[in-house]
């Protein structure tokens, strides 16, 4: 029988490791995806996901139950991303793989994979905290609400972080075609 | 400036709200259609709304044994950290121990095993001198279950079996239904 | 046994009290830690048999084992640390 998450912290708080063991699963592979989306990379992703599960471990006991668990974790996972782009400092990486649905030439699918590819850097080259916001909310569909929980800040300033991004993605883009 | 403040557009509109009507796909308003500041501010959030959309669109493949390897890790050091004071259980050739989260699995399994039952917190304490234990549970419960026969009947089931799977005698079963939920 | 003096390494009394553990039924798992005085042995046990009993069932398999193997006499202390609700979850 599938436990809710709830259920499932309450058990891991008190040391049931497997109950920690199905939230971990319940929800590694949607961590796992932003992180790449925010960090531009798959390795620095996974250890990202991995130093956000035993930070969710060490610390269940902070979670409170009245916002999803979700939520919380995506905090951790955002932390842990943001901790590695200023650990960062070589090149931005390009976008991680670009398998574009079959175009009707091999001119125009070469220009839209360049297309991605230079979007994917422009995303590399925000400052941290409008990249974070950025791909919460465009990449992997959240409401501003649940981005200002997971961040920290205010809806308003989530509002401003966003459209500033938006801005500088498109002069990028703009000079790019 | 501010974080929360975003420059107006040269004709004094609120440039994020034309880049969000572009977004959802909306059109502009009578001001927008006729100034050139809103207009191209529209064009430029429609193009990059384009790209995003694809970018959104393309999967981020999961490296399925990576992730098990990293949650293998996670694992190994979860149940290796600090234990809490284990429960005693006597013994003629000297006292043996038994983990309170083993302890709080077989109870849990127990309550899980009623129907329209499951278990949630579960302390156990042994105050002493003898070995027996109290335990403290809370449950969730299907909506519509009698709370009264239901949580009687589970304190005897708990009391019973807890002795027989643990070997310690319960001296004390607290149960308190924390949450209803719904089929 | 003639004038033979018998000297069995801290590591190999807790291979063998492992291996005795493990022999117990409803015994799943077991690992001991090498010592010389008291052997620690942690135990995962399968759900439905009574905690107390395998654990002093456990003590005096290691025990006699130790006894008859190794010619030592120890203190066994036995920790169930794991309950294992089917046994092909336990990644032992």
């Amino acid at each position: 029988m599938p436990l809710d998450d709830l259920t499932l912290v309450v058990r891991a708080r008190e040391g049931d490791v497997r109950a920690f063991e199905a939230l971990a699963r319940r929800h590694q592979a949607a961590l796992y995806r932003t992180a790449v989306r925010v960090t531009g990379d798959p390795a620095e992703a996974e250890d990202a996901l991995q130093e956000a599960l035993l930070d969710a471990w060490r610390h269940l006991d902070r979670f409170r139950g009245d916002a999803a668990f979700s939520t919380w974790m995506y905090r951790l996972v955002a932390n842990r991303c943001v901790a590695a782009l200023r650990r960062r400092r070589a090149v931005p990486a390009g976008d991680p793989g670009s398998d574009v649905a079959a175009p009707d030439s091999p001119e125009r699918a070469a220009l839209l994979d360049l297309e991605l590819a230079a979007l994917g850097r422009a995303v590399q080259d925000l400052p941290d905290n409008l990249r974070v916001c950025w791909v919460l909310r465009e990449l992997e569909g959240l409401g501003y609400g649940e981005i200002a929980e997971i961040t920290g800040a205010g809806e308003t300033a989530v509002r401003g972080r966003i459209h500033r991004a938006r801005v500088q993605l498109a002069g990028v883009m703009r000079a790019w075609k | 400036m501010t974080e929360a403040e975003i420059a107006p557009l040269a004709c004094g509109r609120d440039a994020a709200l034309v880049w969000d009507r572009a977004e959802a796909g909306l059109p502009l308003d009578a001001h927008g259609r006729g100034c050139p500041h809103c207009s191209a501010a529209y064009a430029e959030a429609r193009r990059l709304d384009v790209a995003v959309h694809r970018m959104a669109a393309e999967p981020v493949p999961v490296p399925e044994q990576k992730l098990e390897a990293v949650l293998g890790r996670v694992l190994e050091t979860a149940r290796g950290g600090r234990q809490p004071e284990p429960l005693r259980l006597d013994s003629p050739l000297g006292p043996n121990r038994l983990a309170r989260p083993a302890a709080a699995t077989v109870l849990r399994a127990l309550v899980d095993g009623m129907d329209g039952m499951r278990a949630r917190s579960c302390r156990i304490e042994q105050p002493g001198p003898e070995q027996a234990i109290e335990v403290a549970l809370t449950v969730a419960a299907r909506f519509g279950l009698d709370l009264v026969s239901t949580t009687a009947r589970l304190r005897q089931a708990v009391t019973a079996a807890g002795e027989q799977a643990l070997g310690l005698p319960l001296r004390r079963v607290d149960i308190e239904v924390v949450d209803l939920w719904e089929v | 046994m003639g004038g033979v003096t018998l000297h069995v390494a801290d590591a190999a009394v807790a291979a063998l009290a492992a291996a005795a553990a493990r022999g117990v039924p409803g015994v799943v798992a077991a690992r001991a830690a090498p010592a010389a005085e008291l052997v620690r042995v942690t135990v995962a046990v399968r759900l439905g048999d009574s905690c107390r009993d395998v654990a002093e069932a456990v003590q005096r398999a290691v025990t006699h084992t130790l006894a008859e193997s190794a010619g030592r006499t120890a203190l066994v202390e036995v920790t169930v640390a794991e309950i294992v609700l089917r046994s092909r979850d336990h990644p032992s």
